[in-house]
């Protein structure tokens, strides 16, 4: 391979100034003998500085609207959606109270509670639920 | 400063003040970048607003295996793409989503740089602007176009052939013209 050869091969590296300082030298090397190939690097940089100016002059600044709603894209952090599976206990769980609230259950539970360590517990386990449904249901309000 | 790719894992955990980062090192930069593919300001901002909210949607299910930059611009051209495919099946710049009334010396530059670009394919300008407008690497380029790193080059290569044949033939030209003029 020549050395005009050599510097297609690596003119992409030569322009992106990735080359190795010896590759480099031996690129440069060859430059200060070949006209043609001179010619070729040197236009090459002025076409990429002619992009560069049109990107520059064509570059336009974001409008006020896109800056707010950029601003109110990004002020919610994401929720992660409950699994299919949470959904589904929720549900049943949402369907236990209802049932319950129906046919007095809570009063029943909160009138055992007095006397039973188990049904005291299932009075928490209520409220609970229905807090992390209350919950849930606010989240996916928003 | 922090990467990119951990302020994305920070906001998809709930970290507030990571996606406002996120946006100020992007917003501009891919503004402008679907800008010079559209040349309508109305259309590049909705689509680099819709290309964040779907980041934003996309945040809980985020892995940071690609560069965040690369997921980006390719939410971003995909919906510059489904747009055009919409409007016309073809690559280039259509008159009807150019804006209406720009600015003199805008729609001058911009006339200029499609002027430039105008016998090349579009990933051929999306080679040479990624490269040399927005710094990317050969890698991250080929990451995006989904291609080697050697199709990255040879692209490069071609399109800067085609622009300095170009300038060639404008040369000759002027110099024909004021030839002619003496």
């Amino acid at each position: 391979m020549n050395e005009c050869e050599n510097l297609q091969e690596q003119i992409d590296d030569y322009l992106g100034g990735r080359l190795s300082a010896f590759a480099a030298g031996r690129v440069e090397s060859h430059l200060r003998q070949c006209l043609e190939c001179t010619r070729e690097v040197a236009d090459y940089r002025a076409i990429i500085e002619e992009l560069r100016a049109a990107a520059r002059e064509t570059a336009i600044e974001p409008s006020l609207p896109l800056q707010y709603s950029l601003d109110r894209i990004g002020g919610a952090p994401p929720r992660k959606r409950p699994s299919a599976h949470i959904h589904f206990s929720l549900i049943i769980a949402g369907l236990l109270l209802v049932a319950l609230a129906l046919v007095g259950g809570f009063g029943k539970i909160t009138a055992m509670a007095h006397g039973s360590v188990i049904a005291t517990l299932a009075l928490i386990g209520m409220i609970s639920l229905s807090l992390g449904l209350a919950r849930l249901v606010r989240g996916n309000g928003k | 400063m922090v990467s990119d790719e951990v302020l994305m894992v920070r906001f998809s955990r709930g970290d507030e003040t990571a996606f406002p980062e996120l946006v100020s090192r992007y917003r501009d930069r891919l503004l402008n970048f679907i800008y010079r593919r559209t040349g309508s300001r109305e259309l590049s901002e909705d689509i680099v607003q819709e290309t964040f909210l779907r980041v934003v949607n996309a945040a809980p299910r985020y892995q940071a295996t690609a560069k965040f930059n690369t997921w980006l611009y390719t939410i971003a051209l995909n919906l510059w793409r489904n747009e055009l495919a919409r409007k016309r099946p073809a690559h280039t710049i259509d008159a009807s989503m150019v804006d209406e009334q720009p600015s003199i010396e805008l729609q001058a530059d911009f006339n200029r740089l499609r002027e430039m670009m105008q016998d090349l394919s579009e990933e051929h300008c999306l080679v040479l602007e990624l490269s040399f407008v927005e710094g990317w690497t050969n890698q991250q380029i080929a990451d995006l176009l989904n291609c080697s790193v050697g199709t990255v080059k040879s692209r490069k290569f071609y399109a800067l052939k085609a622009l300095r044949k170009r300038m060639g033939v404008s040369e000759d030209e002027r110099m024909r013209e004021s030839a002619r003029a003496n």
